[in-house]
């Protein structure tokens, strides 16, 4: 090999030393990127060109490629494990909102209902006494508030749950549309003939984030990154799917969530049917919250409905009877509607305490007391309903906890894995610079001796 | 992470020991549904604790109205022993017949008793007094009223003063008695006296029975009061029990934590140092 040709190869490595430098540097200026996967430069010696002597004499290093270091096992895990964390931590944050069914709480529904049949038990005593009345009707008006009180939260509740499941159908919209946009930049780069590392990890971030949000399944397709949730596409290629909210009469007027496919047909998503943090705010707002709001509901019903039945038989201070103690209405929001009738609340005799009409006879009085161990048309008498609601409810949304702590812990340990495998060691960085910068200095010694040489020759005389 | 979650766990812990609460939202404990239902069943025994000592002071006043009216029979009757002797003339007599008036008049206004507004002897009519202060004719009803010594468990707290008194089903009238022997005072008939004498005395045997129907009453809702103090204390130290935190394992719970997160901090700061980055 002529020396010129030494130059030629000498110079050429010069170059791959450089890409290796520029390779290492983008690794260390990306080690907090999210999502990045450390890029490795891929060396090998040159195809021998000259046969001297016998032998065949090397042509220098040539540059394979820049590839990013993955995993391909862990980049399956990390979607599913981001979407089971995010389902559980969405679906324990909506339960974990309500402070209304607080077990000891002084002005909570326990209390409150405690505090209905007490002062009507003081009422027993003198049923005429006008204290003792005005008592036990305010404390009937604090029974009804109490359950309007968490009737209103559990629907802000799950209002607020719609506000957020907006925002977060327009993010997978985003998303989707970013992942379909990145497929088609990659399929372009790999036409050309170079492996787009960045893009390919900018597409798989989008991907992980769309699942975390709906639970969608990732999967690689001739180079495409297909994006399925259940038998609907969300990305195909470069077609994205999109997300919209409407409100559903079915639902109370919650929102329903709907997707439009990559191929063009529509599906409407409801509890269970989408995972992910989409999925668990359904699951929260609907099986959580919703089940709650329903057996408020029931309760409220079938408590005044007890209540009434045995204060139409009571007979007021001036004679009269038949009067319902609550006004509730129908079943469907009767929490949220019970009150207590205006007419006793205005006038505190007409309060139906006796059996008999004589104003000290208590029997009346004794008849709303006995509902508090009568049975509900629930089977259960009312404290009995009441504390195995907030004892289901609690039990629910422990459940919520514990299950997004241990998505929390398994999301941990995968991406930790990940981490380990794809991520940027500063350390090993700075020793492949540390080589790198070596190398570089050694092919100059390899330039600068064949230079020395090339002077000799051309200084012959 | 591991900071993370050391951090919450130090919340947690310093929530608990500052509160003072180890349970507080229904998901803290699985405990939740029978905290609710004790804090009803406190409530529910505490009703019924305070309506039975309420209860047991207005059988008090009435024993104390019966008792009064047991002394003015018996005075009475010593009078009619006294007056009935051939020795008392009508002038002796009649003088006799104005104490015995003043005697009807006490019984009266001890029978019409009442506590805040209400009569405690006129069954369940309570708003008017059970005695009419001209005649003395009762006006109450054969109505008894009842209270709870337990969830439904109802006992008597008021006697039929219809019987009592007022001589109803085969008893003798003890304010018609009294004002009978007073017009026999007055009518200076010493034969009506004796009669009378009679009636005082059948008269003070009906009071005293009604006393000590009271004095049970009294005695079943004063054990019912007790009863119910007892359980709503009970009650209370159970939900406590189950919704304080105990100061001592909260305070260790707390120290505990705060070491923890000291040391995650102090690895996590560590592992920053051990760095080429310093070395190169």
């Amino acid at each position: 090999m002529s020396l010129f040709a030494t130059l030629g190869t000498a110079g050429r490595a010069l170059g791959v030393m450089r890409v290796a430098h520029a390779t290492a540097s983008h690794n260390v200026e990306n080690a907090s990127s999210q999502g990045y996967s450390r890029q490795r430069v891929e060396l090998h010696a040159a195809q021998p060109a000259s046969f001297l002597g016998g032998s065949f004499l090397g042509t220098g290093v040539h540059l394979g490629s820049v590839t990013a270091v993955r995993d391909r096992f862990l980049d399956e895990q990390v979607p599913a494990a981001m979407a089971a964390s995010s389902f559980s931590a969405a679906a324990s944050q909506t339960f974990t909102a309500l402070n209304t069914l607080d077990p000891d709480d002084q002005f909570g529904l326990p209390a409150s209902m405690g505090n209905f049949f007490a002062a009507v038990r003081h009422l027993s005593l003198a049923p005429a006494d006008g204290g003792y009345r005005r008592a036990a009707v305010e404390s009937a008006e604090s029974m009804a508030r109490a359950l309007n009180r968490s009737s209103q939260e559990v629907v802000a509740a799950r209002s607020a749950a719609d506000q957020e499941l907006q925002a977060q159908a327009r993010d997978a919209t985003r998303l989707a549309e970013r992942v379909a946009s990145l497929n088609a930049e990659v399929r372009r780069a790999r036409g050309a003939g170079a492996e787009p590392n960045d893009r390919v990890d900018a597409r798989r971030l989008a991907a992980e984030e769309l699942s975390a949000l709906t639970g969608a399944r990732l999967s690689e397709q001739d180079g495409d990154l297909t994006v399925q949730l259940g038998a609907t596409a969300l990305v195909v290629g470069d077609r994205a799917a999109s997300f919209s909210t409407s409100a559903d009469p079915a639902n109370g007027g919650h929102l329903a969530l709907t997707v439009q496919s990559s191929g063009g047909g529509t599906t409407t998503l409801g509890d269970g049917e989408v995972g992910g943090r989409i999925g668990g705010l359904l699951h929260g707002r609907d099986s959580g919250l919703g089940a709650v709001e329903a057996r408020l509901d029931e309760l409220a019903f079938d408590f005044a409905n007890s209540v009434n039945a045995a204060h139409q038989a009571g007979i007021a201070l001036d004679g009269s009877s038949g009067r319902d103690l609550f006004v509730v209405g129908a079943q469907a929001g009767a929490a949220g509607r019970i009150a207590v009738t205006q007419e006793i609340v205005d006038d505190p005799t007409l309060l139906g305490t006796s059996a008999t009409g004589a104003p000290g006879d208590n029997g009346g009085v004794m008849a709303l007391l006995a509902t508090e161990s009568s049975a509900l048309a629930s089977g259960d008498v009312p404290a009995g309903a009441l504390s195995t609601l907030i004892g289901d409810f609690g039990a629910a949304a422990r459940s919520a906890l514990n299950e997004a702590d241990a998505a929390a812990a398994t999301l941990s340990h995968v991406s930790g894995l990940r981490d380990a495998a794809s991520g940027v060691s500063i350390d090993e960085e700075l020793v492949e610079l540390t080589k790198v910068q070596r190398n570089f200095e050694a092919v100059s010694k390899v330039l600068q001796t064949t230079d020395q040489m090339l002077n000799e020759l051309l200084s012959l005389r | 992470m591991a900071a993370a979650a050391a951090r919450e766990r130090h919340a947690a812990a310093v929530d608990k020991a500052s509160t003072g609460l180890a349970m507080e939202h229904p998901w803290d404990s699985a405990d939740a549904a029978r905290v609710a239902r004790e804090k009803i069943a406190v409530a529910q025994a505490g009703a019924i604790a305070t309506v039975a000592e309420r209860s047991s002071e207005e059988l008090n006043a009435v024993d104390g109205a019966l008792a009064s009216v047991v002394d003015t029979l018996t005075s009475a009757a010593e009078l009619a022993v006294q007056m009935a002797n051939g020795t008392y003339n009508a002038e002796d007599r009649l003088r006799a017949a104005a104490q015995a008036r003043a005697q009807w008049t006490n019984a009266l206004a001890a029978l019409n008793v009442e506590i805040a507004g209400r009569y405690l002897l006129g069954g369940t009519e309570d708003q008017v007094p059970p005695f009419d202060p001209t005649t003395g004719a009762y006006q109450g009803d054969d109505g008894v009223r009842t209270i709870e010594a337990g969830p439904g468990m109802p006992i008597d707290v008021s006697v039929r003063a219809d019987e009592v008194i007022a001589g109803a089903n085969g008893g003798v009238d003890v304010l018609g008695a009294l004002e009978r022997f007073a017009q026999a005072l007055e009518a200076d008939d010493v034969a009506a006296i004796r009669t009378s004498l009679g009636e005082l005395q059948t008269g003070i045997n009906q009071v005293a029975l009604g006393r000590s129907q009271v004095g049970s009453m009294q005695l079943s809702a004063e054990a019912a009061a007790l009863t119910s103090r007892e359980v709503e204390l009970a009650g209370t130290e159970r939900k406590a029990a189950l919704t304080d935190a105990d100061f001592v394992d909260a305070a260790t719970e707390l120290a505990l934590a705060e070491r923890a997160l000291d040391a995650t901090l102090s690895v996590t700061a560590k592992s920053f140092q051990l760095s080429l980055l310093d070395r190169l």
